[in-house]
């Protein structure tokens, strides 16, 4: 059997190869496309190159972890390759900055910048999973996508401001479970 | 494990016609290449070949000895072919299989040799499959069918262990696992033998034809508990992931990471898990394979029988078995020459560690 616009997910569930090149050749435009808009700005061919790459294989290593259709996928696809463009964009900044004298221009740390960095911290997204479900994806919006308030709000049908104040009380409460959970020196100021 | 990549299901992100970038063909070809040689780079660095290979010989050893012993009170047990995971099950593997199993009876014919699938199983990681070999043909005593279902891409191993019920008459199960990095919930199962032989690895007497087999496997059901716990020695680091119980069997998930040195100094790490539950069953371990990008950091899973219906919490305690190969002979130099392999009775440095205990609730 061939993979088909019906039957990819299934199949990149099942680690076929093929599905693979289907997503390439069906999802390159707009994963190239997210990407572009952020790392655009930095000029650099070969991190962009890398990032497209990286995306597609976090697809291919995560695919088992998507749940949905046809439809919901390309919104994954989507929010995969912002949030990994972003990642890629803060750490090629970070490099950038640390290379300049760092001593007149201390790097301001924002929580946001902190909790990217730690994506891979199981403790933290095991945080996250504390939170209601809309407030997780307030938080996975807002830090992990650098989506606006407007935006989130327009995307969950809330007004910006309740966005607002329910970013601050997550931000809050992920700061104080931290400290509960004794994450000593992983979690706590390090990353809140 | 919950990560990144479960959180964003169900986030809407708006794209529209604007946010895509042409791409020409060239393009798109260039990042398939690419990819392409990353997941197969990925796969040839897998550790499970090694563990395998060494389970092999391990198994086939065990495995002909516990067949050859009960032989005869088992063969009298199979008067049709349903219950053949239970001629399997005397050694612990395969307790209560075939009341998960799936029917197929599939039947390829070639050479004058008629293979039948009769029972799979699939428990998201591992294949099962028992089959039976009728034929007028002398294949010894256990034949060989020299290729692994295939069902996935992303690389795969396994184990077979056939042997003679009767006149023409063999009986097997054979065991497939994927290296992918998540459980498939359903399979595309592809299995093309091309050669059935006496010795392994079309090795002995062969008979070649053609046996094909294409049939699709819906998982077992199954739930997951996370467990989060990490043992730190030095030199490496031992973490917990998940264990997944399914109607018949329980995996357990976790990784190793050790540093260059210690790696350098052994030439096998193994981690193990030993589960005992709170009723005072021990559960074997029936298959134990690792995989992972780097030889520093490895992932593990390891197979078990079934969860005692009463048990409420699992006790696991991770033991590190750290080991160096047999010496074979020594150079003009006198140095040592390396086997690639310990056997079982070795004399060469080996070191046992076992970390802390933990529980688990089951329940």
């Amino acid at each position: 059997m061939k993979t088909n616009g019906t039957n990819f997910v299934r199949r990149l569930q099942m680690g076929k190869e093929d599905a693979l090149e289907y997503i390439v050749d069906e999802y390159l435009p707009l994963v190239k496309g997210i990407s572009y808009k952020i790392l655009g700005p930095l000029s650099n061919e070969g991190l962009l190159e890398e990032c497209i790459n990286d995306i597609f294989l976090s697809i291919w290593n995560n695919a088992g972890k998507f749940k949905g259709d046809a439809i919901q996928f390309k919104s994954w696809v989507a929010a995969i390759s912002k949030f990994k463009a972003i990642d890629y964009y803060r750490k090629a900044v970070k490099i950038k900055e640390t290379g300049m004298d760092s001593l007149e221009f201390p790097v301001r740390h924002t929580v946001e910048d902190e909790i990217i960095q730690a994506e891979n911290e199981k403790e933290l997204m095991d945080l996250i999973h504390t939170l209601k479900p809309v407030d997780q994806k307030i938080v996975i919006m807002r830090f992990f996508l650098g989506m606006h308030s407007s935006e989130i709000a327009e995307s969950l049908g809330l007004s910006k401001s309740a966005v607002d104040s329910r970013i601050f009380r997550a931000r809050k409460k992920l700061s104080e479970k931290a400290e509960d959970f004794m994450l000593g020196g992983k979690l706590d100021e390090r990353y809140l | 494990m919950r990560d990144i990549y479960e959180l964003l299901n169900g986030i809407e992100v708006k794209t529209s016609a604007e946010d895509t970038l042409p791409v020409s063909e060239m393009e798109k070809k260039k990042v398939i290449k690419q990819l392409q040689h990353q997941i197969r780079t990925k796969k040839k660095r897998s550790y499970w070949k090694r563990m395998i290979s060494a389970a092999i010989i391990t198994f086939g050893l065990i495995g002909s000895l516990l067949v050859g012993l009960s032989f005869t009170s088992y063969a009298e047990d199979v008067p049709f072919l349903g219950n053949i995971f239970n001629f399997f099950s005397h050694d612990g593997h395969y307790v209560t299989y075939d009341e998960q199993a799936e029917k197929l009876d599939l039947v390829a014919e070639s050479n004058g040799i008629t293979l039948s699938i009769q029972d799979t199983v699939f428990d998201g990681r591992t294949l099962y499959i028992t089959f039976m070999i009728e034929t007028e043909k002398d294949l010894g005593e256990t034949p060989w069918l020299n290729s692994l279902p295939r069902f996935t891409d992303t690389g795969m191993s396994g184990t077979e262990r056939v042997t003679k019920i009767d006149e023409g008459k063999y009986i097997g199960v054979l065991e497939t696992n994927h290296y992918a990095g998540h459980d498939f919930s359903e399979i595309e199962v592809e299995w093309i033998i091309d050669g059935i032989s006496t010795e392994p690895n079309l090795e002995g007497t062969v008979f070649e034809g053609d046996w094909e087999f294409y049939f699709t496997v819906q998982a077992t059901e199954s739930r997951t508990i996370a467990v989060d716990n990490r043992w730190e020695i030095d030199g490496m680091t031992v973490t917990m992931d998940e264990i997944k119980i399914t109607p018949m069997s329980f995996m357990i998930y976790y990784n190793h990471s050790v540093t260059e040195k210690l790696y350098n100094d052994w030439d096998f790490i193994f981690v193990e898990m030993n589960v005992e539950d709170d009723l005072g069953n021990v559960y074997p371990t029936l298959a134990l394979g690792g995989y992972g990008d780097t030889d520093f950091d490895l992932n593990w899973m390891a197979t078990y029988g079934k969860v005692d219906p009463d048990a409420t919490q699992l006790i696991l305690t991770p033991v590190i078995e750290l080991s160096n190969s047999d010496t074979i002979g020594y150079d003009e130099d006198g140095n040592p020459i390396k086997a690639s392999y310990r056997s079982v009775d070795s004399d060469a440095d080996q070191e046992v560690i076992e970390l802390e205990p933990i529980t688990v609730e089951v329940k």
